[in-house]
Formats: C-alpha cells, sequence, structure tokens
C-alpha cells in the first residue's frame, strides 16, 4: 500500500488470528521493508536483519530499540480503512 | 589463640586458585557445616579459571566468563574471602597467619594453595618495559594493552602456554615470533612429527619460528625492543612474553619451616610435615613430581577435600594426565608415554601428511599407556579411558588407531558410560570444575534440556569440549527422551532440536507445519521466524510428492525469487549453466537492462551476471523478457542449488585432462531447483591446478588424468575450510550419483541453515564416506530419493511468475492519495 506521500509507503499485516494492523514501511533500523518479512503472533520479522516489530504498538522487541509509526485501522464489512496521515502517531489505534 | 565462632573449627585457605578452591568445593559437599573458612587470595579477584586466560588473550572469552565462583558463591557458602592482601607469615606454634595490613588470623586447619611462579630465563633485560610474563588476569591485561599499542612480539617458550600466548597475540593482530629452545615445539606433550605438523599448521597461520634457539639478552634501554639468541640471530619486539615454565611457589612454606624440595613436600594424604597444615596444586611435590596440568590437581583437591571432611581413607593416586591445546582449529591432544620407553613397548601410528592428520598409540603388555594425536583428537578421551581401565586391546589392536567406531565395530568392548554408578562427587569437566552433582543439579533446578543449556549454567563441557559425551549421557539420564544429542533447541518457540524435530517428522509422519508443532508442543501459535522456513524446509525434503510449500513461512527471497537488497528494491540472476553463456542471452540481458533502467550490471563470483536494482513491480516483466531469450532463475536467493563453477578444461586448456564444463553442465542440470537446508555451492575443475576453486566448495570436482576427485565439505566464506576427499571416481556417471547422493544426505540430515561445511565438521567424512561410498546401496537409494524430488521441482519459477502466478506478491494493494 502507498501512502499520500510516495516517501512513505504503509504495510498492512492481517495476522493469523484475523487482526488487522497498518504500519509505516519502514523498519526504524534501516529503513526495511516491513510488508516483506514474516508475520509471527501479532509481530513482524524484518527481511533486511531480523529486527522483530510489535504490529500493535510499532516498537521494537528488545534487546533492539526503536519504534515505527503505527496507523489507525478499521475494519467495516470487510473494507479496510486507515487514519488520514495527519491523525498518524505513535500510539495505539482505536479497536477495530 | 581466638576460639572459634559457633565452636567450629578454623579452616584458614591460603590461596584462591583452582587448587584451594576446588578443594574447599569438595570439602563443602561433604561436610558443609564442619568449619569455619576463610580464604585469603594475592590477585584482587575472586576464583577463576587460570586455564582458560588464553581463550580470553584470544578474545573468544571475557574476563566475566572465565570466573568460576562469584563473589556470591563465597556470601552464599559461609565463606570469608580476603583479596588483595598478601599472607606474610606463617606461625606454626601459635597456628596463626599473618596477613599484610590486617593483622593474625587464627586457624585450626591450614591449606596452602599457593601456586606457582613463572620461570625466567638468567639473562639481562627481564626489567624493560614491555616484557611480560603469562600467569594472571593483570599480565593478559598487560599484553592486551601492549597489542593495542605495539605491533611486534615475541613469546619465548614454545610450550603449551607459549604457544596459547602467541595465538592470542596473533589473533589481536600482532606479527609474532615463538623462539623455542627444544628442535620441536611442545617436547614434554608430543613427539616430533606431531610437533612438526603443528609448527607447520601455525607457521602457516603466521607465526613465526626461532627453534634450536637460545635467548640471550633482551634488548633495550627503558623499554624492550628486541631478543637476541645466542646463535646471533636478533628479532626486533615491543612486547617479549616469558613463557618456559613454571616452578612452585614456596617462599611461604620455606619461611615457615616445613620440608620443601622442588615444591612442598606432601604425603598421599595431602598433609604437609607440620599435620595441620595440607597443600594442594602447584606449589606441592608428590613422589618427586611437581604439576602444572589440571587432571591430577582436581584428583588431589578431592582427596584433600576428603581428608579435611574427615575421611582417613582418601589417598592420592597420580591418574593418568593429558594435554589439549587451546587453538582454534589446530587440533592437538596427548596422553601418557610419548613414545615407546623400550623394546617391550609397542607403536601403531598413522600418518597422512597431506591431511594433516597423526595418530600414535603407544602399548605395553596390549594396555594402552600412551597417545599422541594431532588433526584428528576425537578419539582422545577414548584413549585415556582404555589406560585408565587398562584394557586388553590385543582382540581389536588392527583397528585401534582408526578410532573407537572402527575398533567397537572391530570387537572392542563397548564402552557406555555409566551414568547411574558415577558417584556425584566425580568430576565431568576438567577444564571448568564441574562434578556430575552439580549438573544434575542445574538439570533439575533449571529444567536443563539441551547441551548448550548445561554449558551456559554450569559451564560443563564448555571449554576444550572432551567431556561432552559424558555430559550429554547425564543429560539423557535425567531427561530421558526429552534429551537430544547435542542438538540445540531451534528457537524460542520449542525446546526441541533441528535433528529431533526432523526425527518426528518421518517417524509420526507430521506433514503439515501445524501438525509439527501441534505434536511436539510448540509454545507459539504460529512459531517465528526462525522456526517456520526450518519447518518448511524439513516438510518439503521429508514428503517431496505431497507437500504444499507454505509461501508465508519464507522468507522473502524465496518467496519472490529475487534478493532483497538494502534499499527494499531486488537483484536478478540468470542461471548460466557451468557459467556458460551466448551473444543471444547476453543481448537479453543488456536489452532489459536498458529497458527498465536497471542501474547496475555485475558479474558474480559464480560467474553469472547480476541486474541489481530492479523494484519489485518489475520483477515478472524483466523475467518475462529473460525468459524469452531462453534464460531461467539462478536461484541465487535460495537456500538450495546456487552455481557449479567450472573452468574450461580439456576442449581447450592445454592442462586440462577430463571436461570440466561439460560435466559440471550435467551436474548443474542435475541438481538445479533443490531446496537444501543452506545455500549449496558447486565447482569442477579440469585438473589438479584447480582454477575453479573446487576445494573450498561445498561439492568439488577435480579432474585428474586417472578420473575424477570428488571432494566436499569446503567454504570460502567467513570461516574458510577446505573440503575433505570423499572419493575418486572414473566416470562422469559415478560422479553424478555421488553428487546426487551426498547432497540428499545433507538435505535429510542437516540442520536449518547448516552449510555443508559445519556440517560435515561435526558428523565427519568418515561418516559420510560411510554412507555414500561405502554402502553402494544406500547412495542409489539417496539417489534416487534425489530424483525423485528433483522431479517435483525443476520448474522455472520465474516463467511461472511471468506468466501471471502469484501476481499479488509483486503489486502493491492499493494506491491512495
Amino acid at each position: 500500500m502507498r501512502g499520500p506521500d510516495a516517501d512513505l509507503p504503509i504495510a498492512v499485516f492481517r495476522t493469523a488470528d484475523d487482526q488487522v494492523f497498518a504500519l509505516v514501511d519502514r523498519c526504524p533500523h534501516k529503513g526495511g521493508p516491513l510488508s516483506e518479512g514474516i508475520v509471527q503472533g501479532c509481530a513482524v520479522a524484518c527481511p533486511l536483519h531480523g529486527w522483530v516489530i510489535h504490529l500493535d504498538t510499532g516498537e521494537a522487541e528488545a534487546p533492539d530499540e526503536g519504534q515505527v509509526s503505527i496507523i489507525a485501522v478499521k475494519v467495516d464489512e470487510g473494507r479496510i480503512w486507515l487514519a488520514a496521515p495527519e491523525a498518524c502517531s505513535a500510539r495505539k489505534p482505536e479497536a477495530a | 589463640m581466638t576460639p572459634a565462632r559457633n565452636g567450629k573449627e578454623r579452616l584458614v585457605v591460603v590461596g584462591n586458585g583452582m587448587a584451594a578452591m576446588r578443594t574447599v568445593e569438595e570439602l563443602l559437599t561433604r561436610s558443609p557445616e564442619r568449619y569455619d573458612i576463610t580464604v585469603i587470595g594475592a590477585e584482587p579477584h575472586p576464583n577463576y579459571n587460570r586455564i582458560m586466560l588464553s581463550s580470553v588473550l584470544a578474545g573468544e572469552k571475557t574476563v566475566d566468563e572465565v570466573v568460576i565462583n562469584p563473589r556470591g558463591w563465597y556470601d552464599e557458602n559461609g565463606v570469608t574471602l580476603l583479596t588483595g592482601n598478601p599472607v606474610t607469615a606463617i606461625d606454626r606454634v601459635a597456628r596463626t597467619v599473618s596477613l599484610a595490613g590486617v593483622g593474625d588470623i587464627s586457624y585450626d586447619r591450614l591449606l596452602l594453595g599457593t601456586g606457582s611462579k613463572p620461570l625466567a630465563p638468567p639473562i639481562p633485560g627481564l626489567q624493560l618495559t614491555g616484557v611480560h610474563a603469562f600467569r594472571d588476569i593483570a599480565d593478559v591485561d598487560a599484553m592486551i594493552a601492549a597489542s593495542e599499542r605495539h605491533r611486534r612480539a615475541v613469546v619465548i617458550g614454545g610450550g603449551l602456554l607459549g604457544l596459547e600466548a602467541a595465538w592470542g597475540l596473533k589473533r589481536r593482530g600482532m606479527s609474532v615470533a615463538v623462539v623455542h629452545l627444544m628442535s620441536t615445539l611442545m617436547e614434554r606433550q608430543l613427539d616430533a612429527t606431531a610437533g612438526e605438523l603443528l609448527q607447520r599448521d601455525l607457521d602457516s597461520r603466521g607465526i613465526a619460528f626461532f627453534t634450536d634457539g637460545q635467548t640471550e639478552e633482551i634488548l633495550g634501554n627503558d623499554k624492550a625492543e628486541g631478543v637476541l639468541l645466542a646463535d646471533g640471530r636478533q628479532i626486533e619486539a615491543d612486547l617479549v612474553v616469558l613463557a618456559i615454565g613454571i616452578r612452585p611457589n614456596i617462599d611461604l612454606a620455606r619461611a615457615a619451616g616445613l620440608d620443601v624440595n622442588r615444591g612442598l613436600l606432601v604425603g598421599d594424604d595431602m598433609r604437609t610435615s607440620d599435620p595441620n597444615i595440607y597443600a594442594v596444586g602447584e606449589c606441592i611435590e608428590h613422589n618427586g613430581q611437581v604439576f602444572g596440568l589440571v587432571a591430577p590437581i582436581w584428583e588431589q583437591a578431592k582427596v584433600c577435600g576428603a581428608r579435611l571432611a574427615g575421611n582417613d581413607e582418601a589417598v592420592y593416586v597420580p591418574p593418568p594426565i593429558f594435554t589439549s591445546l587451546k587453538i582454534t582449529g589446530v587440533d592437538v591432544f596427548s596422553a601418557g608415554a610419548l613414545a615407546a620407553a623400550d623394546e617391550a613397548d609397542e607403536e601403531i601410528t598413522l600418518h597422512d601428511a597431506r591431511r594433516g592428520i597423526y595418530k600414535k598409540v603407544i602399548l605395553r603388555d596390549d594396555r594402552v599407556v600412551g597417545s599422541v594425536l594431532y588433526g584428528h583428537v576425537v578419539d582422545g578421551p577414548w584413549y585415556v579411558q582404555l589406560m585408565r581401565e587398562k584394557t586388553d586391546v590385543s582382540a581389536f589392536r588392527d583397528q585401534l588407531v582408526f578410532g573407537r567406531a572402527f575398533a567397537e565395530r572391530a570387537g572392542a568392548p563397548v564402552s557406555k558410560i555409566d551414568i547411574a554408578a558415577m558417584p556425584d562427587a566425580e568430576q565431568v569437566c576438567d577444564c571448568n570444575g564441574v562434578s556430575k552433582g552439580r549438573i544434575c543439579e542445574a538439570i533439575r533446578a533449571k529444567g536443563l534440556t539441551t547441551l548448550d543449556a548445561v554449558r551456559a549454567h554450569t559451564k560443563a563441557s564448555a571449554s576444550c569440549g572432551s567431556c561432552t559425551a559424558k555430559v550429554e549421557a547425564i543429560l539423557a539420564h535425567l531427561g530421558g527422551a526429552v534429551a537430544h544429542r547435542a542438538d540445540p533447541a531451534m528457537c524460542k518457540c520449542t525446546d526441541h532440536g533441528h535433528d529431533a524435530v526432523r526425527h518426528a517428522i518421518r517417524e509420526r509422519e507430521l506433514r503439515t507445519i501445524a501438525a509439527v508443532r501441534e505434536a511436539l508442543g510448540w509454545r507459539t501459535p504460529d512459531g517465528c521466524q526462525k522456526c517456520r522456513p526450518a519447518l518448511n524446509y524439513f516438510l518439503l525434503c521429508a514428503w517431496p510428492e505431497t507437500y504444499r510449500d507454505d509461501a508465508q513461512s519464507r522468507f522473502v527471497n524465496e518467496r519472490v525469487h529475487a534478493n532483497i537488497q538494502k534499499d527494499g528494491t531486488f537483484s536478478v540472476v540468470p542461471r548460466m549453466w557451468g557459467g556458460l553463456t551466448n551473444p543471444r542471452e547476453l543481448r537479453a540481458i543488456a536489452d532489459v537492462a536498458e529497458k527498465y533502467a536497471i542501474p547496475t550490471v555485475k558479474v558474480t563470483g559464480g560467474q553469472r551476471i547480476d541486474l541489481l536494482g530492479v523494484k519489485k513491480e518489475q520483477l515478472p516483466d524483466v523475467w518475462g523478457d529473460l525468459n524469452k531469450a531462453g534464460l531461467v532463475s539462478g536461484h541465487a536467493y535460495a537456500k538450495g542449488l546456487r552455481t557449479v563453477k567450472t573452468c574450461v578444461g580439456s576442449e581447450w586448456c592445454r592442462f586440462g585432462t577430463q571436461d570440466s564444463t561439460g560435466l559440471g553442465v550435467k551436474i548443474e542440470k542435475m541438481c538445479w531447483g533443490s531446496w537444501t537446508p543452506h545455500k549449496v555451492k558447486l565447482a569442477v575443475s579440469g585438473c589438479p591446478r584447480n582454477c575453479a576453486e573446487a576445494t573450498i566448495k561445498d561439492i568439488g570436482v577435480v579432474c585428474v588424468e586417472a578420473g575424477y576427485d570428488v571432494v566436499v565439505g569446503g567454504n570460502g566464506g567467513v570461516e574458510v575450510r577446505v573440503t575433505d576427499h570423499l572419493v575418486r571416481l572414473s566416470t562422469e556417471a559415478e560422479v553424478l550419483e555421488h553428487v546426487g547422493a551426498f547432497l540428499q544426505l545433507y538435505r535429510e540430515e542437516a540442520r536449518y541453515l547448516e552449510r555443508t561445511a559445519p556440517w560435515v565438521a561435526r558428523v565427519g567424512i568418515d561418516y559420510v564416506h560411510e554412507r555414500v561410498v561405502a554402502d553402494a546401496d544406500n547412495r542409489r537409494a539417496l539417489h534416487e530419493r534425489f530424483l525423485m524430488s528433483q522431479r517435483m521441482v525443476q520448474s522455472d519459477p520465474w516463467a511461472e511468475r511471468a506468466a501471471g502466478a502469484e501476481a499479488h506478491e509483486y503489486r502493491a494493494l492499493a494506491e491512495v492519495g
């Protein structure tokens, strides 16, 4: 998924238990595309160097430190709604 | 004399080293309440493992990692530790020791473990800055500091300690020379042949040797500038390390009037000439012998601890001593006699100069009395066991020198380690002084199930590794089926190792990732980035005809069939069979590079062409265009067959003995598309000049006049490993069958992400030889299974995707805004 700003692609994830999350598609470590990573539980492993990023908070799993912006998501009758860019911040999204 | 607290007897221990503290531990396990214990150490550190200082110097361990008992241990065991204040005198009449700056401390029993001092040669220049012994943490700190400021080091002494010092300094980037008085290295532990092999190996690692070298003087005004030898040779140096030996430190004992000779004299009961004073370790002399190696010292600690605990029967009998050298990648072992002492003794030797392997076993009256091993040392502990148990070896002496596996097949008693019968106090790990009891306690208390976990918690088997089999047997004994042989847990989702999981998949016919997780009790619902690709591969390998590949368990490169780069773009490498190409292919590559504005075109190390910087959404179109010229995926992104590198061979080269290019193409046609535990690179060289570098590949073929040498398990990566020779063959068909069989054995038995080099090193080339070469039926079966699974995978993934398969992988969900 590509956002309004072409430099800021957005990755949308669906986990095994059907939760949907959206994050800026840039690992806080070296900018790797999280959308290409392997999803495990409620986290994704970046394909470049294996950092594990939590999908609900955007935070890297210890011992790594860093955070990526998360985007509020709502699923409504099969459609995925993402919050507009100005509403994006590193906070937990409203319940879908 | 002040009265003891709590009415306990007072034990004062002078020395906080390995021998004294081991004795205290032995005492505490037998009689924890008997004494009020005070330990006095001259060094400002808790008790650490002096043997491992070479690993600290080499940068392989930290000081913390070699501490045996941290300060907390002393508190927990009610032992008072006083460090940094040396004992200045013993008053045997008043039963006190005087401590600099503290005063007198009373004892009922005194234990001396004052260790040894480094020997210094009687030469000028010892006082210069930059001259160090190699004895304690302070020495190691000084050597490490010197290696950061200076470039040139000379080590005086080519024994065990000197060579470990030289290697450590080399690892720290210094240029190192070793001066040794004798003509061969480690002459106390090795015979001349093994000493020469060792020198050759270390020489090739860049250490210079000056044997038959007597040091005359250390040159310099204030600081060391070089070393002058008696024969006039001169070596420049900023750091000079003295490692010519040790002598017992008996100053205190002598001043106290105890009987001394070379060392402090003790009897079989570890008591000195004063019945209230005991002594252990490098400071003592027993039956004319002094000590520097750890095994006899542990035995002394055991006897002394028992005596202090009130056991009047314990008697010291020197055990067989053995030596191994802690230089990464150099395997040396020796025990007992180095050579036949007289005509009644016999020597059996095996010497393979090319592979750098030398084995010698010395027999007396059909019993092993000594052994020297170089290059292949796994059987060292077995020979020690035969020595200790005085086993009659006449029934299997033909096989003796080939090692335990061969000898046991030829009728040697199969020695099982009897864990149930082993007393808790028995020392299992000699390097770190860990008893069976301590290992059992850690396994039970912490629920350990793997060798690595036991190593982490107890340090047993974490140093030289010669006790690994015993530690594993203890694990198996306590953990039953949970424990498995040196098979580390796959990831944090499970305690099962790769081998155990592969075994369960076959035996219990588990056919999906979910079924494996369910059956083996995974802790996470859907695994992690480590176990998912591994399980996907294991299942694919076990059930090639029915397993459905799980794209979500593939690393991105294998999922999209291209290599992700640091900026998120991809690289595209078409296959060039055996490194061959033609104008049509080259034209297609040029056209594609221009049409899609691909920024970088590079020739790879595997004789192909890499197109770098392709955007993901362009991939299917790029592949479509390449397909039209006959180019297919090179699988440069896969844990699978990468390349078969070749030289031009007999078709063009004046030295070529066989058609190496043609054979390379045939091998590549057989193997392409296969999934393997890790990437696999092959090469075929047309003559022993080996221009295709076949001897650092996973599988190499080196053509010779008489046929083909197949070599395996090489690697040119982080840790360079030269291949082991597998077999010489006379036809191409035989080569194809052996290559296919070897690959299949690797596919079926290696751990995921284990290259062939560590795999072959782990299982041993003898094992591979047995399965692939010696057992022809097994080879054919392996080869057939390989070809069968190849039939399932040999279709070009690029063509499928250029035609529209998996299209969702290559486009964004949506463009918004």
